[in-house]
């Protein structure tokens, strides 16, 4: 419909996994899991991050894994 | 036979010595069940995420060997019991693992300096690539007005342009996702927000690249 008009403020998001095959999603890398979390150390869901659901699933157990071993906050602490 | 990967943190202020005794602690535990392994992979010290035990570091390091798979429980028990052991997560990453990579498997002490994590930056290189593309486009078409002859390195970019429409049509999909978007603003001050972030991240990227 409106597509014209959507296309100027909205872009539409594509997997960064799919897109790029040799990305690896690995809980040990805790670089590239780092934008996938908010500053607050939650995780981003998929309709923001654009992730397909596969590569979410990983990306979340991902996430989770690194957080046990301190790669990643569970949460940000207070002062 | 199963592939796994252990992660131990170490206590940061372990004497060197003893910290060897560890390490050496567990592969035997590894060998004694009937675990081949193929690699030890030490971070060296490291911050924490988060404390642990009034910790701000801990000594990284990383087994990986394939191993039946009553070996976790009895590892993992002796992680428990042992002393100057922080944190431990064992991973399988293989189910099943044949004969002929088993006998392949060789095992390869990485220390601490040359471990550090020296593989793979590309990531986000297609992505960036595209937006780049993206933005030269753009770029020529504010330079193009003055030259008013369409010549054929315009009707080229003109096809990229029309290619460009359908991969980001799918209308119904997109429509509910705003709807749902729009439903749950509350967590999208800070969901948004952490996209600029990101946003912001890519940007110097794309300079590159140009």
């Amino acid at each position: 419909m409106s597509n014209g008009k959507r296309r100027s403020y909205q872009r539409r998001k594509v997997c960064r996994f799919c897109a790029d095959k040799n990305a690896v999603i690995d809980y040990k890398d805790a670089k590239l899991l780092r934008n996938f979390i908010t500053e607050r150390g939650k995780i981003i869901p998929r309709r923001i991050s654009g992730n397909c659901a596969r590569h979410q699933r990983r990306l979340t157990t991902a996430i989770k894994r690194a957080r046990i071993l301190a790669l990643l906050p569970f949460t940000v602490q207070h002062k | 036979m199963r592939l796994y990967e252990t992660g131990v943190i170490f206590h940061p202020e372990l004497p060197e010595d003893r910290l060897k005794e560890l390490i050496e602690r567990i592969e035997g535990e590894i060998e004694k069940g009937d675990g081949k392994i193929a690699e030890i992979n030490q971070w060296g010290l490291k911050k924490l995420a988060y404390r642990i035990q009034q910790q701000q570091n801990g000594y990284y390091t990383f087994f990986k060997y394939a191993a039946p798979s009553s070996i976790v429980n009895q590892l993992e028990y002796q992680l428990r019991v042992l002393e100057g052991v922080l944190r431990f997560l064992t991973i399988k990453l293989e189910q099943e693992i044949d004969e002929q990579d088993l006998d392949s498997i060789q095992k390869v002490h990485k220390k601490p300096e040359a471990a550090r994590e020296p593989e793979k930056k590309e990531e986000p290189k297609e992505e960036v690539k595209e937006e780049a593309k993206e933005v030269t486009g753009e770029a020529a078409e504010v330079e193009e007005p003055p030259v008013e002859e369409p010549s054929g390195d315009e009707a080229a970019r003109e096809e990229v342009e029309v290619e460009e429409p359908p991969a980001e049509k799918p209308s119904g999909e997109e429509e509910t996702r705003e709807e749902v978007k729009e439903d749950t603003s509350i967590s999208e001050e800070e969901t948004s927000s952490a996209e600029k972030t990101k946003d912001e991240e890519e940007e110097p990227k794309k300079e590159e690249e140009q």
